[in-house]
């Protein structure tokens, strides 16, 4: 009799605790989490998830509330982020793992591009389709004997398919756009190009190009992934899965509706080009959703080969525990 | 009458507040929307009932067939994919290529004859077999060593799944865009072991998606505009589509039915929008072989065409059932309401003081009878008060008749003067047939012709007619006091005809009676029968009493002027007496004028002498 009275009680007491938190969390809404992401380069579709978790209130229904800084060459998104100006930053997971061999702890959550988009461009015509067809052809490059650290991809496509440094010549690339280089007769194909952008800038220029992609030969590493700093995601797990889920929910809203995506950057920037930006959206979709795995998702193959660049290019001394640089925990399938 | 009407607008503006809208509708609308309502409802009620079965039945039918056509499409691709399974074995079945890919495998730089061989081998294969784009075959590293695609030598797989899968055993890769083919692609792979079963690499179809689509594109049993397509786990559409141009990694499909195949991974049927917002019926099934969602969809406007044909035919029926209603209900309303609204209309004339009004009325039913009772009802009330006002005119007359009358025998005190008068004045005034008065002699208990109208009156005057008391309805009128009505005298038991009044039909006997004393009878008689009424009773009853006053009167005054008459003769006598101067000559004279004065013939006074014991006789005749 007494043991079901104390039962009772007992029962009062945690239903009457359960109402007041439940009051409690209806009658004062939380404060909105604000939030800075720092871009690492200048406004335009590559960051169109976030533009369209903005603009369709996928943070606000998170109760975040973000703000984007577009980023350039005077820009390091790991200072940025380091620094505490902004909380998420867009970054190399080869700079990442460079980071944290220097002691600064930086995390990746997400990437944007599951694929290396980088590639080995040349014209249609000239039939440059394995790396083999490049042997005694002039290659452009960011720099002239290749040690420039935009270069170490290129380094590490020749180390995998075989190809000798010896055996091509080297020009330094000085207009970026399209295949300017290439009809001038500079060079016969171009490396390091941006797949994404390349295409549609060659194509608008009535150009057919051939890509030789990095990540084919085994050279994959990720280009733009979100990161925070280990102490940012030891605080505060929760914001980031919110932040992630609504970023990755804008990324799938900008790939099935390219025209409204591109239309957002132009918000953002009005000296883009509307179509340019579209083609460009259009040309990433396969770099943001590969069609295995959820997108955002990273893979930790890619993880190692970045590692094993590292080290092969004596970037790094020694390995690290790779686990400690990226995670998937804030994907949701 | 303004009291009435005044009541009526109150009762009528109190049912307007009490009642519902739709009581202030006039009857004819009401009638006509009960008419329009009757001949929809049924209508509706069938064609919806019928289209809504029908629409079930069409759905289910619908359903039942998707099913059917997506579920052989599942079958007939899990059956490419063991085809395609069985005939990748097959591609290193041989003994001698069999060796020339471990001679490959160990040694993969160099292009040699054992590479070419192979390279031949596959891409013949292919060529006959149509079912992969290109087969290739990957060392331990990933790298694809040989492939009938030259381009994709040298290319490392390491990452991708279906090498490591492939080195574990057979595996169908999930389709995924490949930026390099800038194509779908479903790699089926298998390890390749040595002769001592140790796996030296992986052996690769590029699946022919086209294999797929054409399994997709075959319409039968989908009609006209059924479709069925693959999605992918990431919701690209991965064949093409009916109704939008499909742009391969560009198109993704959110329908209800692609979410939930790829989210629950099952199967299942619902109506919903497809990729162009289009209500379709559709049915999904999730393929796990190939991680795709197959969907079957047929739009539902076509699938129920046939109930909506159902429900067009409804509508159009409805249409013309109201048209009809319409029609029908105008005219039956018309017949029904417009005689009523004659009678309102007749009815407000009446209380509106106008009685001639007549409804004209042609039904046979209700509505007919109502007016012939209405048409009564006015004909009484438009009698009744013509007769009122007859009747008070005539009472009127009477009254002044019969003040008349009176006033004038007041001043008669001759009897026969004033019977001939009073008959004269009560048939002028009353216009009847014929007025007489007999006067009651009491010893002879005879009633005697006192004066009557017109030649008849002055006929049985000369004869002295004359009528036994209790005889007759004169006779029985004296007797009783009462007085006698006859309005149809040929009926009447005991009437008796006189032959000077032929016409009489009708006749009145009243009493002319003054206290107890009967005078006489007023007779009054017409030539009609009815003609002589209640009314006449009552009017002669009191003209009967003024007579008998008049009467009275007269018959006081002859009296009084006898008396002074002989008063004045025996005082004459008396004068003359005295002026004599003997005895015996106031004798003389006094027996003379007695018998002058009493008529007598012979007159003679006798004096009694006291020596005489017989007096003697003075001759007293008149010579």
């Amino acid at each position: 009799m007494k043991k079901s009275y104390l039962y009772n009680f007992g029962l009062l007491i945690v239903l009457m605790a359960l109402l007041v938190s439940a009051c409690g969390s209806i009658g004062a809404p939380k404060e909105a989490d604000k939030v800075t992401v720092q871009l690492s380069w200048f406004h335009g579709v590559e960051y169109a998830g976030f533009y369209t978790a903005v603009d369709k209130g996928y943070y606000a229904e998170e109760n975040i509330e973000v703000t984007l800084v577009a980023g350039g060459p005077e820009t390091n998104p790991l200072d940025e982020v380091a620094n505490g100006n902004a909380q998420f930053g867009i970054g190399q997971g080869d700079s990442l793992i460079v980071a944290k061999t220097e002691g600064r702890d930086f995390v990746a959550v997400a990437t944007i591009f599951r694929d290396n988009p980088l590639a080995i461009t040349s014209l249609e015509q000239d039939n440059i389709l394995k790396p083999e067809d490049l042997v005694g052809k002039t290659v452009g490059a960011y720099s002239l004997d290749l040690s420039g650290y935009s270069d170490l991809l290129f380094l590490a496509f020749m180390s995998r398919t075989g190809l000798e440094k010896d055996s091509m010549q080297y020009a330094l690339i000085e207009d970026f756009y399209g295949a300017n280089e290439i009809k001038s007769g500079r060079m016969d194909a171009m490396s390091g190009m941006f797949a994404t952008d390349q295409q549609v800038m060659t194509r608008d220029a009535g150009d057919e190009i051939n890509l030789m992609y990095y990540k084919d030969y085994g050279v994959d590493v990720y280009i733009n992934t979100i990161f925070v700093t280990g102490e940012f995601m030891q605080n505060n797990p929760d914001l980031i899965e919110r932040f992630i889920s609504a970023t990755m929910k804008g990324y799938q809203y900008a790939i099935e509706n390219t025209d409204e995506a591109a239309e957002l950057a132009l918000t953002y920037d009005e000296a883009l080009d509307l179509a340019y930006q579209e083609n460009v959206m259009k040309a990433q979709i396969p770099f943001i959703d590969t069609g295995s795995g959820p997108i955002g998702s990273m893979d930790e193959n890619v993880w190692n080969i970045t590692q094993e660049i590292l080290l092969e290019f004596d970037l790094i001394s020694a390995p690290i525990d790779l686990s400690t640089v990226y995670t998937n925990q804030f994907v949701l399938p | 009458m303004n009291q009435i009407s005044s009541s009526q607008n109150t009762i009528r503006r109190q049912d307007r507040l009490d009642g519902k809208r739709l009581r202030t509708l006039s009857l004819r609308n009401r009638l006509l929307l009960a008419f329009i309502l009757l001949a929809i409802f049924p209508v509706l009620i069938t064609g919806t009932v019928a289209g809504f079965i029908s629409g079930r039945g069409l759905t289910t039918e619908a359903f039942n067939r998707l099913e059917a056509v997506s579920s052989l499409k599942e079958n007939e691709i899990k059956t490419l994919l063991n085809v395609l399974q069985t005939s990748l074995d097959l591609v290193i079945d041989d003994q001698r290529t069999q060796q020339e890919l471990n001679s490959v495998l160990q040694d993969n730089n160099a292009e040699s004859q054992s590479k070419q061989d192979i390279r031949n081998e596959m891409a013949g294969f292919n060529e006959k077999t149509g079912y992969f784009t290109e087969i290739f075959l990957m060392d331990l590293d990933g790298k694809i060593v040989v492939s009938t695609d030259i381009v994709q030598e040298g290319k490392i797989q390491l990452n991708q799944d279906f090498f490591k899968q492939g080195l574990l055993g057979s595996y169908i890769s999930p389709p995924a865009y490949e930026v390099g083919l800038s194509n779908y692609s479903i790699v089926m792979t298998q390890p390749v072991k040595n002769s001592s079963g140790k796996t030296i690499g992986v052996l690769a179809g590029r699946v022919n998606l086209s294999a797929l689509s054409e399994i997709m594109q075959v319409q039968g049993g989908l009609g006209d505009t059924g479709e069925t397509y693959l999605v992918s786990a990431n919701f690209a559409a991965l064949t093409s589509l009916r109704h939008e141009e499909l742009s391969l990694g560009e198109t993704y499909i959110r329908s209800e039915g692609v979410t939930v195949a790829i989210r629950e991974k099952t199967f299942g049927t619902a109506t919903y929008q497809n990729y162009t917002d289009t209500t379709v019926i559709g049915v999904y099934r999730w393929i796990p072989e190939l991680q795709v969602a197959l969907v079957a969809e047929s739009h539902q406007a076509e699938a129920l065409r046939t109930s909506t044909t159902v429900f067009q035919t409804t509508l159009g029926l409805i249409i013309v059932t109201v048209l009809a209603a319409v029609i029908l209900a105008f005219i039956i309303t018309q017949g029904i309401t417009s005689p009523i609204t004659a009678l309102v209309e007749v009815a407000d004339k009446i209380s509106h003081g106008n009685l001639t009004l007549q409804v004209e009325n042609t039904q046979q039913d209700e509505i007919g009878v109502l007016g012939q009772a209405f048409n009564a009802m006015t004909e009484r009330l438009r009698n009744l008060i013509g007769t009122l006002e007859q009747r008070v005119t005539d009472r009127t007359r009477a009254l002044t008749t019969s003040i008349e009358v009176s006033r004038r025998l007041s001043t008669i005190l001759d009897q026969e003067h004033l019977i001939s008068q009073v008959v004269e004045q009560v048939k002028d005034a009353f216009d009847y047939y014929h007025v007489h008065i007999y006067l009651y002699d009491g010893q002879t208990q005879e009633l005697v012709m006192a004066g009557g109208t017109g030649d008849a009156g002055k006929a049985m005057m000369a004869r002295g007619h004359k009528i036994q008391k209790g005889r007759g309805l004169v006779g029985r009128a004296a007797e009783t006091e009462q007085a006698v009505f006859v309005p149809d005298t040929s009926s009447e038991e005991g009437w008796l005809p006189n032959p000077l009044l032929p016409e009489t039909k009708s006749e009145i006997a009243v009493p002319i009676v003054l206290g107890n004393e009967t005078l006489g009878v007023l007779d009054v008689q017409q030539n009609t029968v009815g003609g002589l009424k209640h009314e006449d009773v009552d009017l002669l009853q009191s003209i009967a009493y003024q007579v008998a006053i008049a009467l009275k009167n007269a018959q006081t005054f002859a009296e009084s002027r006898k008396q002074a008459e002989r008063e004045a003769l025996i005082g004459e006598i008396n004068r003359k007496i005295q002026s004599t101067t003997t005895v015996e000559h106031a004798l003389q004279t006094a027996v003379k004028e007695l018998g002058i004065a009493f008529g007598a013939k012979d007159s003679r006074v006798m004096i009694e002498r006291p020596s005489l014991i017989t007096p003697e006789i003075q001759d007293g005749r008149r010579k």
